[in-house]
């Protein structure tokens, strides 16, 4: 009798510590996190959307949808996204490849300013983009007309669009294949070189094969962020006379009272062609595990050697840099100096003045703006990828039904517009569930900002632990390793890499971030995006340029000390 | 290479229960939320509990009057200290800094895009939350067509100076926003300047010009003008698009200043006289007026101004700011050159000189009906598209 009750409390006392072991407790509190942030705006937009005074009704498609020149619109839309996509693909896959695993020279120096575009906000890159190549004062045009007699670039075309926004998203597709190129066995390649494949062969049938999930992931991520893009389909695009399809939301989201249920019909769109995406891509991906090439087994990357290719690689990326990076770079610093916007001249140069400079450092929203977007940046993206790294361990070593509602609940608020999400945590928090002030604080800027990047963070970590065999966990739980000791002592530090390009890039967009930024902040709250916007009101281009300058040293600095951070972190790995 | 793939430890069937489990407690969690939400209300009466105590405050000094009025209201706000000021207009702070400086109360200021704060205003004070004291944007007015969420302001003092004051709707105005057509002066000289808007459309403009993509407003005002002329429907239709087909659209006043400036083009149909002056100020080869003080007729006036919130939290310090703002204020904005023209003119603002008839006045209240503003817009929106 006393026995048998010993037996049943040593039972449930059992299965107590079961249910309420590390892993349960941790990848629970993950799960209704992301549930939490990813639903609260999903719900909100989905009762916008479909109904109207307590009823039904499919009225806001109508709205939507029902204008002339629609099929243009998504014709111009997809002709845009695919575009900007495989040119961010193609170079930033390119220019992976080459700073990890060949000879090239000046490797540090390319790694070192690879992710500067991503720096440098949309709407400056946009602008900087304008002064070079626009039809009448563009610089390269002004060469143009004088040697030829005649412009050489249109950037308010198609082309123009696609060369902008594709080439602000190489370091975005670069950070993917950076890590993905670094955890992968060089052995294959050799492999394939020994038996006799040619170095072109050995791309096409290893190298680009193995990258498939961070390629994958690399293409939604740009593809869905191009589709939601804002300041090219308006600086370049309006003034050429192609609209796109987030042009639209935002037109219908211009107007007072605003339409929210349009815009959310609108943003279901979205959701279709996502998850059209999305399918195409898992079926790219397929279960992960075959592209797992960090195993028990140690490797060393060794570099590919170039030979008489050394110096052509090396001028043609130098090349690649000085026009995407050293250009808008150079263009900005111009601008910063000028009293007002004009044409590149050696008349404007002598006008030359730090006025600017001294305008934002006297402004009394800089100080506050700095410190608040850096504190916020740094909660985003640490508490996103803390979030995902255990999500994505969910996805990716969860059975079939487990995984896809994590990966699609991660998934949902990529196809929200910033100013959405914004709309939808206002609403909520206005009547805050919270047993704290979230409304008029940070705390609320915040949720926006992890609702919003959740997706990014999530493919970070997923890409990262995609390359990681479960041998290595097997294999630690069979030499009695616990769950968190496993977690702690192999699995965190192999992602390690993968979640420091995620945070890196986190930080870099939560700085900018300016959709939700805008509707959330209060007075004393403010972010340096929402100084960016009310000097662009202001018709303060200049003055921008000031800032974007102040903001790429500065961001510059942040990520050359985590790099140096983290890369010491990897070599001990 | 490939990995070996075996099981782990934990069995799929607990684990796809604890999901379940997750999955079910997160829309509880949600759903609590936003069932939360709903009691605290949807309802347009939501103005919260100083909601009558503001109302009652403005009716006490609309009874009141002159120095008597004027005394009673500064010792009234500096009581409460501190006002709330909502705005989508840049340039204001200079003003702001003025009112603080001179009655001691400080100015708490939200900035934003026109849309974003009149949605947060609505979310606010649905929710209950008494926030704002003053709230201006070009679409104040429309604000007023929310039940009970504004109130009228009432000092006939000042705005019987007010040549675009209505008490159709609460909006006070403050400024008037003015789109004109602007030229690079280095590539247009005076001589060739029209004398009206029709003068663009000579074939000389081909190819140098730009438009703002949504100045539909304008484009509803040169209607008018066009047809109050005898212009015929067609006539007229086929004005703008020869006017469309000589220009490259812009999605901004500012963004066709600068490259205005820039000298990308020639001449912008429908540019803001501040943002013109203000840039022209800093040395850009930009201008709306000859050297002898001529423009392109005519000119298309917006009022735009503030409304009293209904439920204002410093209802006493929201009167005193719109005073000082239509008063003193004037002044302050024309000396540190902000050139917004004031709704009272002031001796030397940016419109001097301008002949009373040139100016077409939008009218406000056509301006907040639904289907006018959807007519109009999407007439300019294909126009503009070549639909």
């Amino acid at each position: 009798m006393l026995q048998q009750r010993y037996t049943e409390e040593r039972s449930a006392g059992q299965l107590v510590r079961r249910v309420l072991s590390p892993k349960n407790v941790i990848v629970f509190l993950a799960i209704l996190i992301i549930g939490y942030l990813v639903l609260t705006p999903a719900i909100y937009l989905f009762i916008a959307t479909f109904f109207s005074g307590g009823a039904f009704t499919l009225d806001a498609f109508r709205r939507a949808y029902g204008t002339s020149g629609l099929d243009s619109m998504v014709l111009s839309s997809i002709v845009f996204t695919v575009g900007a996509t495989v040119l961010a693909l193609a170079l930033g896959t390119a220019l992976a490849y080459i700073t990890v695993r060949t000879n090239v020279p000046f490797r540090s120096l390319i790694v070192a300013t690879s992710l500067v575009p991503l720096i440098v906000p949309g709407l400056l890159y946009t602008i900087a983009w304008v002064m070079v190549a626009s039809p009448n004062v563009g610089i390269a045009n002004q060469i143009g007309n004088a040697l030829t007699g005649g412009p050489w670039f249109d950037i308010f075309s198609m082309p123009g669009m696609i060369w902008v926004e594709g080439t602000h998203n190489v370091p975005l597709v670069y950070l993917f294949m950076f890590v993905a190129f670094r955890a992968m066995d060089p052995s294959l390649e050799e492999s394939a070189l020994v038996n006799g494949a040619t170095r072109a062969t050995m791309l096409r049938r290893i190298t680009i094969p193995l990258m498939r999930p961070a390629l994958a992931a690399a293409a939604l991520v740009v593809g869905v962020k191009t589709l939601g893009s804002f300041e090219v389909p308006t600086l370049l695009g309006v003034p050429g006379g192609i609209f796109v399809f987030v042009s639209r939301i935002y037109y219908v989201m211009s107007d007072f009272p605003y339409d929210t249920a349009a815009a959310g019909a609108l943003s279901i769109g979205l959701v279709v062609l996502a998850i059209l995406g999305t399918w195409a891509l898992n079926r790219m991906q397929g279960d992960g595990k075959q592209y797992a090439t960090v195993t028990g087994k140690g490797f060393r990357p060794a570099a590919l050697d170039l030979g008489r290719w050394k110096w052509p690689v090396a001028i043609g990326v130098l090349v690649y840099f000085l026009v995407t990076t050293a250009l808008p770079l150079f263009v900005m610093a111009y601008n910063s100096l000028l009293p007002h916007f004009q044409a590149i001249s050696i008349r404007a140069m002598s006008e030359f003045t730090l006025q600017n400079y001294v305008d934002l450092f006297e402004n009394p929203i800089f100080a506050r703006s700095v410190g608040n977007s850096l504190l916020l940046a740094v909660g985003t993206a640490t508490a996103i990828m803390v979030l995902t790294a255990v999500a994505a361990w969910v996805v990716v070593r969860g059975r079939r039904r487990s995984r896809k509602l994590v990966d699609q609940l991660t998934f949902i608020p990529m196809v929200f517009p910033g100013l959405v999400i914004g709309l939808a945590v206002s609403f909520v928090y206005l009547r805050n569930p919270l047993p704290i002030a979230v409304y008029g604080t940070l705390l609320i800027l915040l949720i926006a900002y992890m609702t919003n990047f959740l997706p990014y963070g999530m493919r970070y970590a997923m890409s990262s632990l995609q390359q990681i065999s479960a041998e290595l966990e097997e294999s630690s739980a069979v030499a009695g390793a616990s769950w968190w000791q496993t977690w702690t002592r192999i699995v965190l530090p192999l992602m390690f890499p993968g979640l420091m390009a995620g945070w890196i890039y986190l930080l870099i967009v939560a700085v900018r971030e300016l959709g939700s930024s805008i509707l959330l902040y209060s007075p004393g709250n403010e972010v340096i995006a929402v100084l960016i916007f009310q000097m662009y009101e202001e018709g303060e281009l200049v003055d921008i340029s000031a800032l974007g300058v102040v903001l790429v040293v500065f961001l510059s600095l942040i990520v050359a000390l985590v790099h140096k951070f983290g890369s010491r972190v990897g070599i001990r790995l | 290479m490939q990995a070996i793939h075996s099981s782990t430890s934990s069995t799929p069937r607990v684990r796809r229960k604890r999901l379940r489990v997750a999955a079910i407690a997160t829309v509880g969690v949600v759903a609590a939320a936003l069932a939360g939400c709903s009691t605290t209300g949807d309802g347009g009466d939501g103005g919260g509990s100083s909601g009558g105590s503001a109302l009652s405050t403005y009716d006490k000094f609309a009874a009141m009057s002159g120095q008597e009025r004027h005394d009673a209201l500064v010792a009234a706000a500096q009581e409460e200290g501190v006002v709330v000021f909502y705005s989508t207009a840049p340039g204001w702070q200079p003003v702001l800094d003025a009112f603080s400086d001179a009655y001691d109360i400080d100015v708490e200021v939200f900035n934003g895009r026109s849309e974003t704060i009149l949605q947060r205003v609505v979310q606010e004070y649905q929710a209950g939350l008494n926030a704002v004291d003053v709230f201006e944007d070009e679409n104040a007015a429309l604000l007023s067509k929310e039940d009970g969420i504004t109130a009228p302001y009432v000092n006939d003092e000042l705005t019987s100076q007010i040549p675009t004051f209505s008490t159709d709707n609460d909006m006070v105005p403050f400024r008037l926003s003015v789109p004109v057509v602007a030229w690079n002066t280095d590539l247009v000289s005076d001589d060739e300047v029209p004398d009206t808007i029709e003068g663009l459309a000579d074939p000389q403009w081909k190819g140098k010009l730009t438009m703002d993509a949504g100045a539909w407003t304008w484009y509803m005002a040169i209607h008018d003008y066009l047809a109050d002329k005898g212009w015929d429907d067609d006539r007229i239709q086929e004005f703008f698009e020869t006017l469309v087909s000589y220009s490259s659209p812009q999605a901004s006043s500012i963004a066709m200043t600068e490259l205005l400036s820039a000298g990308e083009y020639a001449a912008g149909t429908s540019v803001l006289t501040q943002v013109i002056d203000r840039t022209a100020a800093k040395g850009a080869p930009i201008a709306w007026r000859t050297a002898d003080g001529d423009y392109v007729k005519p000119l298309v006036v917006q009022p735009e101004g503030g409304v009293l919130m209904a439920n204002a939290p410093h209802p006493a310090a929201a009167l005193l700011l719109v005073d000082f703002i239509l008063s003193d204020g004037a002044q302050v904005l024309h000396d540190n050159k902000t050139f917004i023209n004031t709704a009272i003119p002031i001796e030397g603002g940016p419109l001097t000189g301008v002949a009373e008839d040139d100016f077409i006045y939008l009218d406000t209240n056509a301006l907040m009906d639904e289907a006018t503003r959807s007519k109009w817009s999407d007439a300019y929106d294909a126009l503009i598209r070549g639909q």
